[in-house]
């Protein structure tokens, strides 16, 4: 009995003993959880991979769009699109805002600090993570044999280079990532001429090197003419970035973009509907677009965000009226009452019939300039931050489609389908036209630059320039590229963005504007939690 | 009715018949007169009854001597509190000494893998027989704990019926992992989860219960290891007992009321206010274009009287010779919440057999229990917005501009919701429907061998299971507000989650004692299996006309699983039970982390040192007859990092499967696949703990009690912490870096200030004084770090009401200054300018050091019977604790801006108090002048009962009993309720609007037979 009770024991110990310390190498359960090398051995899972970098421009979280798969205290507003176009636009004078949030507060009045706000941190982050995944996935994939690895390798290192880009512009001297830093020692910096080194070499690469770029992708893919757009626009700011001019650089990029299968879209409005990626016109002059879907690709950033973020219920009704929708439609899905354009702004548009307290949009838009997309329903002229009825309110983008569909009472999805233009043609015309004005001495009559900005004024129903100065163009490109994140390098570029002599409405915080901004806040700070967790980084002058 | 009572006549003359047939045959008595007395002399007060006749008995003098009359031949039962009954022949004169109940230090306590005699035991450890726990009604076994056990803070739920309790032993030791307690049943370690329903504990049924035990230090839990941190409560359930079958029936029948609630203006109030306020403007004509003329009262609305019933019945003996313990028991329960649309059945099933075989040498334990668990859950924002929501709007409508299903609510001229406006509390409760139910089993079988020729050593194998099952579904009606602010026509979620947890588990037990040593020493291993696995299917008909299939959502199933496994040993050495000492030591796995941090080992020590059992007390003539001091420390760990982190070790690639987050590729759409952080060096968290104790009994135990002090630290504290951009897939990873220390001292007295033998008096009390500080939060650590912003927002946009910083309690409020007038008024949008640079900005914030964690927590009970009446009360409380009163904020001006949105809102009469009108500023919503004194004194319940026996030969018992619950509170709060629960799982003290917990008025009636 003892025996047999004894040896049972010593069995049945020694086995669960054996068995069971080997379970503790426990494996993820899901079918949807893999590791890198049964992620990529399909082109398929290449492709997702590579999807994934594409949704770091314009998801929160590979879930849905409540959810974000970095750090943040608001997952909304923590996506790449939204708070670029932030730092873009609302720093300088063409997006105000009357929301408390202190990211717009401190945008708003050029208070920023180095202690992150909402919008520096969505940027910086969104834009080291994506560079931090390329990485990740070049390494993962390099020396794979899978047909077509090559191109998506290309288009991940073009995504790479945008982020980087944005960096630059925004952030001047950003920590510098490679393959070697994934779990494992401190990234360096390399100056803000060392990242724009490396990007022209990167970006020739993607045009000419082993491992290039497509010369045309499957919309929103990009193609060779992304990276050739994206070096036009480096050169053209190459001055503000290295201190050396590459004025005809500039030309020669965006002429060889002009030269590429892109054309422009005939009717300006459609390039901001919620249809601009299934409209050809609108399509061909998208160069690097960020998609986004209603259903399929959800963002409470991107287009939504501007979609909804600007008008109130009255002039939401104004302008659906004004384009002749039924009785009590809204132009807008959700009306968020946030987002204003100071009268400052607006008056380079040159409105016609302009009018303030009427009960339409307030200006004769048949006879004003096509781009124009403005209301000031129960406004005041002068833009007060404190007040939500001040100012104009835009509707650029908006929930129509170009069919004459408005996607806001039949339909109850919040989200916007309207695709986020990076970079189109029309850019690369103005880029043109400003390079050879630059070169010929700040006036250009040259055939090729007027032709550019005519056929851009022709598009907006307004009058040819027999000349053009580069005042002049940069009016122009607050016409042509409004909301579309230009703005604060287009005001840097011209010296304007400090100057006490280009004022707008709480420019430094000020009312009226008038005031000299710290040359240090040409760029943002880098976030203080990195600058503490990372030793090897330097904070940029002035923060 | 007349049938009855015939009956009850025709058993009563028997009975009555037979008492005069038996005064005739006993006529026969003796008077005894007799001294009792003990070591020391008369015992004062001992209780002489005749045997078999109860009812005949008296006590002693003040000179331990008693006078009787019984008949002859019968045998005198002599009881004392603290002795050994004695039983003596009757005769004219007798002497009997009373001998010290050793039995009574001998009584046994569960404790992990074992059990320890009271009198031996080192560690930190109270333990509660659930029959001394004597309450009105009690659905959960959380509430019997409430208040009982010094050092453990029990925050009950709020009024939902399926909220669950959080308990703290010895305040939190973590910061982001489980801060909950081991919950140990029958020897089957659960889940930090409830597997569907609110708690671990809510899976017992409470009248199941025999004991709980309650181990503090680490000397006693550090044998649980890396789950062990913050303490461990074992529960164990009744067996059979007994010889032949015996019943228990319980039943009780509760109804519930809100006792308060919030004071809103009513709709006249409202209207005059405004017309008032707004006289001359042109915002007055806004405002009354969207008002109405109703007087409605949401709060009468949303409330009701609840009604909730327990019933129980077990069955229970001793079967086969006496070889088969038994017990067998159902219960049931349904429990209504004063919030309508809130309820929760429970099903409690469970059947226990305890045999024994040769001549005692294996003895089997086998328990089996099931529930049946069906809630359903209301919607608790109506709470806030039966505040909110307009009292001059009629509660139900037809007009389409203006309700949606019936129900009256802001809509915009488009006809959709208006989401920026509050929601009809009504249709909050009433178009969703969000409910779920529950199988759970659980049981397991222990099989204890005593080897045959060398009993000394006892191996136990235990094999356990625990099985749950959950499904559910969440629906919002088709074409309500809430499914149009939802952006959806209608929405209807279903899931189901399945749980298990395997156990198997084997230790052998030597336990001898050589003349004055004695030994005890105990090995084993345990291995555990968790799994969990999650199903979601959603489905949206948000699009007209399109196939509802398109828009079936089923995301993939969601399974998780861990393992732990442990090896474990415990050495118990007492020297002629004056000096014990006890070590032991656990190493644990998890595969929760990397195979380089996986083990950890968790070593125990404590002394002990019976005083009382030293010569010169035990023979000197002193009250004493216990005192024992207790010495310990312990290393304990926590592994429970949250089911959100079960793979945080490795890189890990996810594909996603949402609908809603695809990439346009080719011709179609495709998902993406990810890598996701991960950081390779995550371990559990390890808690350090000394412990100083002292037990004492005077007076034969008649005042007893203990004093513990405690200090612990724990390391490697998770946090959330920032890694350097470019080297991880995300900013911030779940690291270990931090330091917590908490330290307090803790009590417990026992007063039995009436022992007689028809009256009994008993008093417990019991109180913790407790600080917890943040000792180290980051990597490098900085002096002017602020520390860690937290805490649920006071306003509409992100914020934080409090900080984790380094040298203060957790969740330490972080807020502005207010500043008051000559008269004590609070200026509004005035806050004091601290760091005087002229103007109010984030830097005028300051650390207020006050937090919601009470300083000093206590409860306190009472017991008091006399002959067959019971009478009993239970209160608890806390000092030092302050909460942020956001509902108070909410009210605090009557500004609005609403009508300019298409809405308006009511308003609380408190903003007349404060006379403020002006639009709250940033920095005034997070003053201040909003955390208040969250001291409270509760008195959970009184109760009274009274219990029949002796109905004839009937040899039953039945106690009729009637309780209040919750009846008053008394606290200087001005909010609804002092005693705040979790917001989003974090215990930082901003009081949202809570469900209001209800009074209950109870009946209670027990059967035994």
């Amino acid at each position: 009995m003892k025996k047999i009770i004894y040896s049972l024991a010593i069995a049945a110990s020694a086995l669960t003993f054996t068995s069971c310390l080997g379970d503790l190498d426990t494996l993820p359960l899901n079918e949807t959880d893999k590791t890198a090398s049964t992620s990529y051995n399909t082109l398929e899972g290449l492709e997702m991979g590579l999807a994934y970098i594409y949704g770091s421009y314009s998801l929160v979280s590979q879930n849905d769009a409540g959810s974000s798969d970095i750090s943040v205290s608001d997952a909304g507003q923590s996506e790449l699109v939204r708070q670029y176009v932030v730092l873009n636009e609302m720093s300088v004078d063409a997006l105000k805002c009357t929301w408390g949030d202190s990211y717009i507060t401190e945008t708003q009045n050029a208070s920023w600090t180095s202690a992150s706000n909402a919008a520096t941190v969505a940027v910086y982050t969104r834009c080291m993570v994506t560079i931090t995944r390329v990485n990740e996935y070049l390494a993962q994939t390099a020396g794979s044999s899978i047909s077509g690895v090559a191109q998506l390798r290309a288009e991940a290192r073009f995504l790479r280079a945008y982020a980087y880009w944005m960096l630059m512009d925004l952030y001047g001297n950003p920590p510098f990532a490679t393959e070697e830093n994934i779990s494992g020692g401190y990234p360096e910096q390399i100056g803000r001429d060392g990242v724009f080194n490396w990007l022209e070499k990167e970006l020739n690469d993607l045009l000419t090197g082993s491992e290039q770029l497509a010369s045309t992708a499957d919309y929103p893919r990009v193609s060779k003419g992304a990276a050739q757009a994206l070096l036009a626009r480096m050169f053209l700011n190459a001055e503000v970035y290295t201190g050396k001019a590459r004025l005809e650089d500039a030309k020669q990029a965006a002429a060889a973009v002009i030269g590429m299968n892109y054309s422009l879209c005939p009717v300006y409005e459609q390039l901001f509907l919620q249809d601009n990626s299934e409209n050809a016109n609108a399509r061909n002059e998208m160069i690097f677009a960020i998609a986004y879907d209603r259903d399929k690709t959800q963002s409470w950033g991107g287009t939504t965000h501007l979609v909804s973020g600007a008008l109130d219920d009255a002039n939401s009704k104004a302008v659906a009226a004004e384009l002749g929708f039924p009785e009590g439609s809204m132009i807008s899905r959700e009306r968020w009452n946030g987002y204003h354009v100071p009268d400052e702004y607006v008056s380079y548009f040159d409105l016609q019939g302009v009018e303030w307290g009427g009960s339409g949009i307030g200006y004769d838009r048949a006879a004003s300039d096509k781009r124009a997309f403005f209301s000031n329903v129960g406004c005041e002229q002068a833009f007060d931050k404190s007040k939500a009825e001040t100012g104009w309110r835009c509707w650029k983008y908006s929930s129509r489609d170009s069919q004459g569909k408005l996607y806001s009472t039949e339909d109850y999805t919040k989200f916007s389908s309207a695709d986020f233009p990076m970079i189109r043609l029309a850019e690369m015309y103005l880029i043109y036209a400003e390079a050879q004005a630059r070169i010929d001495g700040g006036t250009t009559t040259d055939a090729a630059a007027l032709g550019y900005i005519n056929a851009l004024r022709a598009r907006a129903g307004v009058a040819a320039q027999s000349y053009v100065d580069t005042d002049f163009i940069l009016a122009e490109r607050a016409r042509e590229l409004m909301w579309e994140g230009h703005r604060r390098t287009d005001l840097i570029r011209y010296g304007y963005f400090t100057s006490m002599q280009f004022p707008w409405p709480y420019k430094g915080g000020i009312p009226n504007g008038k005031v000299a901004i710290p040359s240090y806040r040409t760029v943002y700070p880098l976030l203080l939690s990195d600058i503490t967790s990372n030793p090897n980084l330097k904070q940029n002058t002035g923060y | 009715m007349k049938q009855v009572n015939l009956r009850i006549y025709r058993m009563i003359l028997p009975l009555i018949l037979g008492l005069f047939l038996s005064v005739g045959v006993y006529a026969q008595n003796v008077t005894v007169k007799g001294h009792v007395k003990d070591a020391l002399g008369g015992v004062i007060g001992a209780s002489v009854v005749e045997k078999g006749n109860t009812t005949n008995g008296t006590i002693t003098d003040l000179d331990g001597n008693f006078s009787l009359s019984v008949p002859k031949g019968a045998t005198l039962v002599v009881s004392f509190i603290g002795y050994k009954t004695q039983e003596v022949a009757a005769a004219p004169s007798v002497v009997v000494t009373l001998q010290e109940d050793s039995e009574l230090l001998d009584e046994v306590v569960v404790i992990g893998y074992g059990v320890a005699k009271k009198n031996d035991m080192t560690g930190s450890v109270t333990a509660i027989k659930a029959e001394e726990i004597n309450r009105g009604a009690i659905s959960s076994p959380d509430q019997m704990l409430q208040g009982k056990v010094p050092g453990l803070l029990v925050t009950p739920a709020s009024g939902d019926p399926t909220g669950k309790a959080t308990i703290r032993i010895r305040g939190a030791a973590s910061l982001n992992a489980s801060n909950d307690p081991l919950i140990v049943i029958d020897g089957i370690p659960m889940t930090g989860d409830g597997a569907g329903m609110g708690n671990p504990l809510a899976s017992v049924n409470p009248n199941d219960i025999e004991s709980y035990t309650v181990l503090k230090d680490a000397s006693a839990t550090a044998i649980y290891g890396s789950r062990a941190s913050n303490g461990v409560i074992i529960i164990t359930t009744k067996k059979g007992t007994g010889d032949k079958m015996k019943v228990s029936y319980s039943s009780s029948y509760s109804l519930k009321q809100n006792s308060s609630t919030l004071d809103v203006m009513t709709g006249d109030q409202y209207r005059s206010y405004v017309a008032e306020a707004y006289a001359g403007t042109d915002r007055l004509a806004k405002i009354q274009a969207l008002m109405g003329d109703a007087n409605t009262d949401w709060q009468d609305l949303i409330y009701r009287t609840a009604f909730s019933t327990d019933q129980n019945v077990s069955l229970y003996g001793n079967t086969v010779n006496g070889k088969l313990p038994y017990r067998a028991s159902i219960g049931y329960n349904y429990d209504e919440a004063t919030l309508k649309v809130g309820d929760n059945q429970r099903v409690n099933m469970s059947i226990s057999l305890s045999p024994k075989f040769f001549q005692d040498h294996l003895s089997l334990n086998l328990n089996a229990k099931g529930v049946y668990n069906k809630a359903n859950y209301p919607n608790s924002g109506a709470v806030g917005s039966a505040m909110d929501f307009t009292p001059t709007l009629s509660p139900y409508s037809d007009d389409p501009a203006s309700s949606c299903n019936g129900y009256t609510n802001w809509l915009s001229t488009d006809g959709s919701a208006n989401t920026m406006a509050s929601i009809n509390p009504l249709s909050q409760l009433y178009d969703p429907n969000n409910s779920n139910s529950t199988w759970r089993s659980m049981g397991n079988a222990q099989i204890d061998y005593k080897i045959h020729g060398f009993e000394e050593l006892r191996l136990n194998l235990n094999l356990g299971y625990d099985f749950a099952r959950t499904t559910g579904h969440e629906y919002n009606t088709l074409g309500s507000i809430l499914a149009k602010r939802n952006g959806s026509e209608d929405y209807n979620k279903q899931y189901a989650t399945q749980n298990s947890n395997l156990l198997l588990e084997f230790y052998g037990n030597y336990n001898k004692e050589f003349g004055v040593h004695h030994l005890d020493v105990m090995a084993g291993y345990s291995w555990q299996h968790f799994y969990k696995k999650y199903d979601e299917s959603k489905y949206y008909n948000n699009e007209i006309g399109v196939s509802p299939d398109n828009l079936y959502v089923m995301n993939p199933t969601d399974r998780k699983e861990y393992y732990l496994v442990s090896f474990f040993g415990r050495f118990n050495y007492s020297l002629d039970s004056r000096y014990l000492f006890t070590f032991s030591l656990r190493d644990d796995a998890s595969s929760r982390f990397h195979k380089d941090n996986r083990w950890g080992l968790f070593p125990s020590a404590a002394l002990a040192w019976n005083v009382a059992e030293e010569s010169f007390l035990k023979e000197a003539d002193t009250p004493i007859s216990s005192l024992k001091l207790r010495l310990g420390w312990g290393k304990t760990g926590q592994q429970d990092i949250g089911d959100d982190h079960l793979y945080d070790y490795m890189a890990k690639y996810t594909q996603s499967s949402s609908l809603t987050t695809m990439i346009p590729w080719g011709d179609g759409y495709i998902n993406t696949l990810a890598p996701g952080a991960y950081n390779k060096n995550i371990k559990w968290e390890t808690t350090e703990t000394w412990n100083i104790g002292l037990d004492f009994g005077f007076l034969n135990g008649r005042i007893n009690g203990s004093v513990d002090a405690y200090l612990r630290k724990t390391y490697d504290l998770l946090n959330y912490v920032t890694v350097p951009m470019g080297t991880n897939f995300s900013n911030r990873v779940f690291s270990n870096v931090g330091d917590m220390e908490n330290k307090g001292l803790e009590f417990s007295l026992n007063f039995i200030p009436i022992e007689k033998q028809d009256m009994r008096w008993t008093i417990n009390l019991n109180g913790t004084f407790q600080q917890t500080k943040i000792k180290k939060l980051n990597e490098f650590a900085d002096a002017n770090d602020l520390g860690t912003t937290t805490g649920t927002s006071m306003s509409s946009n992100d914020g934080y009401t409090s900080l984790l910083r380094v040298g203060y309690t957790p969740y330490t409020y972080y807020l502005y200054q207010q500043a008051y007038d000559e008269n004590g008024k609070p200026l509004e949008n005035v806050l004091v300018d601290r760091n005087g640079d002229g103007k109010i900005s984030s830097d005028d914030r300051y650390v207020t050091g006050k937090s919601i964690t009470p300083k000093f927590f206590f409860g306190i009970g009472s017991q008091f019977s006399y002959k067959k009446w019971d009478f009993g009360f239970n209160a608890h409380g806390s000092l030092g604790g302050y909460a942020l009163n956001k509902v108070a904020k909410n009210n605090a001006t009557s500004y609005s801006d609403d009508y300019g949105k298409g809405y308006i809102n009511n308003l609380s009469t408190y903003c007349l108090k404060t006379g403020w009108t002006e639009s709250l500023s940033e920095f005034q919503q997070y003053s201040d002048m909003f955390l208040e004194n969250a001291s409270f004194f509760r008195m959970d319940d009184i109760n009274v009962g009274y219990t029949f026996d002796k109905f004839a030969h009937w040899n039953g018992k039945i106690r009729v009993g009637a309780s209040v619950q919750n009846v008053f509170t008394i606290t200087k709060y001005s909010g609804l309720d002092p005693e705040l629960t979790p917001n989003d799982g974090k215990f930082d003290g901003v009081d949202s609007n809570l469900i209001p917990r209800p009074r209950l008025y109870t009946i209670r009636l027990n059967i035994n037979f």
